[in-house]
């Protein structure tokens, strides 16, 4: 069931929640919300879900208005953070409950809701544990039940809230490639919320990426990654050098270096350039780039990490492939200049790492930024 | 594992449950005092003057005993009494339910006053508490001239006895459910509601048995105040023999009379009747000592 939201807003007192949410989602897609706390994204979760009464907007689904439907008939499968299970009640109870509880003219047979119960269970592969309590299940099987007790009612849409938060990092990593698989098999339009970045990126088809109650960009997983449009979602998917710096002319300079690292279309002036620490390669001395010293390095088997001081005095983390290309191993004190090979600039402005609860900047509207990739840029020790 | 446990205990036939720490435990004369002082004190002040009950009520004999529920008075106390708990918890379960579920499940203005208001029974003396209904529905009362017209007793009648001990026993069942329902949440039943309940499966089939033993606790502890009320009851009864007079009033009036065995005879009546209630408190806990820990454990 494809779903579509407009204009959505929601206000806890006088704290602004949801600021005009936009967000059309297809049939069968897989969502991630994805942002810190606070971002409004599991506000978003629930009010699809229409455990939130909404001040302003509307939510369809396909075509019908769901705004004004209540929790019961919107028909949606809500796995909750802590799963909720019904604790009295064995995962086979647990299950039916969405079958049993049907007025009787719609409730399956016995027999019938005992065989749906068992694909069920099949499905989440928990046959046999039919006759436990909650209590007795450890986390990702819980997790498990509650998707099966989600999935019995058929839902329209399957919404998940922090579905691997309460799990240990093990089991999160077998969870997510399950859900992936089960997403394919079921074909239910599946959004989930998630504040960790790598998760988003691994399951879903696309990402939301939401900041103080806005969405500040939307894209599949690449997409966002690859052209973040705003320093926010730059700065959340990963941990981004930030470097000041300045457009003249047509050319884009870094504060201390005098060549241009590349072009732009931009008009001059003040900006920073955000690029991530695996996205730097070492060139040479007439190639355009930023001298710096090694001030510390941690091997991690095959890749380095490098904390630099650059001219300016301040600090930058890159990553390379260790040994080098040219069988170089740093060591501290060393002398090094390296180049940004993959970056976006923003315009400058007021705090630009900060998420803080203060009116959004400038450069925070989306597409404000411009992604480089830097075609030729001679590595040192490649020629 | 089990093969090493149990050598162990073998050659360790004393082995002590639990092995003390001298840096963080007292002394063992400390443990001593204060064991001693608190068995004195419970023995004194609490299992001597139950155990006299039961001794003064026998002294003369167990056909005596017996005789003292044979007067129409004390039957008509007794009828009373399981008259007025029989109104009070039922409506006090009610209550305490609804006001419990508002106050945990609701965000709404007033909320903090609410829950004062629950708390005054237990801080009003019960005698302000039977006045009231004295200057609400007594002779001068304001509504009174309205009930006397309409030939309704309430002050000096069963119905005053009702209603103050409902005032009396009102926080008991609200004041056990609401921190047990604050620390539930809202999940299980938005779950519910999401998975297409009515408001009315979900209280029956979700809240309800994560809140029985709360609700259980609170019922028989509400019981036990309602029957053993006598401060509020004393003010708005008026004491007509076998007409208004509960069993702590009869006690009292047999006691004022010096008919000592009848008096205690009833008196250990309503201590069997709160020992019974303990007594259930524990058998069902002990009964089902598993599912409570599965309740509890998240």
């Amino acid at each position: 069931m494809n779903i579509t939201i407009r204009d959505v807003h929601k206000h806890y007192g006088s704290f602004h929640a949801l600021r005009g949410i936009d967000l059309d989602i297809a049939s069968g897609e897989l969502l991630a919300l994805l942002g810190p706390s606070g971002s409004g994204k599991t506000t978003l979760l629930r009010a699809i879900a229409g455990l939130e009464p909404l001040a302003q907007g509307r939510i369809l689904f396909g075509e019908t208005d769901a705004t004004a439907l209540s929790v019961q008939q919107r028909k949606v499968g809500f796995v909750f953070q802590q799963y909720a299970l019904f604790k009295h009640m064995t995962v086979a109870d647990n299950i039916a409950f969405g079958l049993n509880v049907r007025p009787r003219k719609l409730r399956p047979n016995n027999a019938a809701i005992k065989q749906r119960v068992d694909e069920l269970l099949d499905l989440v592969q928990l046959s046999g544990l039919d006759q436990r309590y909650p209590a007795q299940l450890s986390g990702g099987q819980k997790q498990r039940v509650a998707l099966a007790r989600a999935l019995a009612i058929e839902p329209r849409v399957l919404l998940l809230d922090e579905p691997f938060g309460a799990l240990d990092a093990k089991v999160r990593k077998d969870l997510r490639r399950w859900l992936r698989k089960l997403h394919r098999e079921t074909g239910y339009t599946t959004i989930f919320v998630t504040h960790d970045q790598e998760e988003a990126l691994e399951l879903a088809d696309r990402v939301v990426v939401m900041n103080r109650g806005q969405i500040e960009q939307v894209g599949t997983t690449d997409e966002v990654y690859d052209f973040p449009k705003t320093p926010f979602v730059f700065d959340f998917l990963g941990t981004p050098n930030i470097l000041p710096g300045s457009i003249r002319d047509g050319g884009i300079y870094l504060e201390g270096g005098s060549q241009a690292i590349d072009r732009s279309e931009r008009p001059d002036g003040l900006v920073h350039l955000y690029a991530r620490p695996g996205d730097f390669r070492v060139v040479e001395a007439d190639v355009p780039g930023l001298d710096a010293q090694v001030v510390e390095l941690q091997r991690t088997g095959q890749r380095v990490r490098m904390s630099l001081r650059i001219a300016g005095g301040e600090l930058l983390e890159i990553e390379l492939p260790h040994p080098d290309s040219d069988n170089k191993r740093w060591t501290a004190a060393d002398s090094i200049r390296v180049r940004p090979i993959n970056f976006s600039v923003f315009a400058r402005s007021a705090a630009p790492r900060d998420a803080g609860p203060e009116p959004l900047a400038d450069e925070n509207i989306p597409g404000s930024g411009t992604s480089h990739t830097v075609a030729e840029h001679r590595v040192r020790g490649r020629n | 594992m089990t093969l090493s446990h149990s050598q162990s205990a073998q050659t360790l036939p004393f082995e002590p449950l639990m092995q003390r720490n001298a840096a963080i435990t007292e002394a063992r004369w400390v443990r001593a005092t204060l064991t001693a002082i608190a068995i004195l004190f419970l023995a004194g002040f609490l299992l001597l003057p139950l155990l006299s009950v039961f001794v003064t009520a026998l002294s003369k004999g167990i056909g005596a005993y017996f005789a003292s529920f044979g007067s129409a008075e004390t039957q008509a106390a007794i009828k009373l009494t399981l008259l007025a708990a029989g109104i009070a918890v039922p409506a006090n379960l009610v209550f305490g339910l609804s006001a419990a579920w508002a106050i945990t499940k609701f965000e709404f203005r007033g909320k903090q006053f609410l829950m004062t208001l629950i708390d005054l029974p237990f801080s009003v003396s019960p005698v302000v508490a039977g006045l009231i209904y004295i200057l609400v529905f007594g002779a001068q009362g304001w509504a009174g001239p309205w009930f006397s017209a309409h030939d309704i007793k309430v002050v000096f009648a069963v119905p005053g006895i009702v209603l103050a001990t409902i005032f009396v026993t009102f926080p008991f069942i609200a004041r056990e459910l609401i921190p047990l329902m604050q620390e539930l949440g809202t999940d299980d039943e938005q779950a519910a509601l999401s998975l297409g309940a009515s408001g009315w499966q979900t209280f029956w089939h979700v809240t309800l048995p994560n809140i029985k033993w709360g609700l259980l606790y609170g019922v028989l502890l509400c019981n036990a105040r309602a029957m053993g009320e006598f401060g509020a009851v004393s003010v708005v009864s008026g004491h007509i023999r076998g007409l208004t007079n509960t069993m702590p009033l009869h006690i009292e009036i047999l006691y004022n009379d010096y008919q000592f065995v009848p008096a205690f005879a009833v008196a250990s009546l309503l201590a069997l009747l709160a020992l019974i209630t303990l007594a259930a408190k524990s058998l069902l806990e002990w009964r089902f000592a598993d599912q409570l820990a599965a309740t509890r454990r998240h």
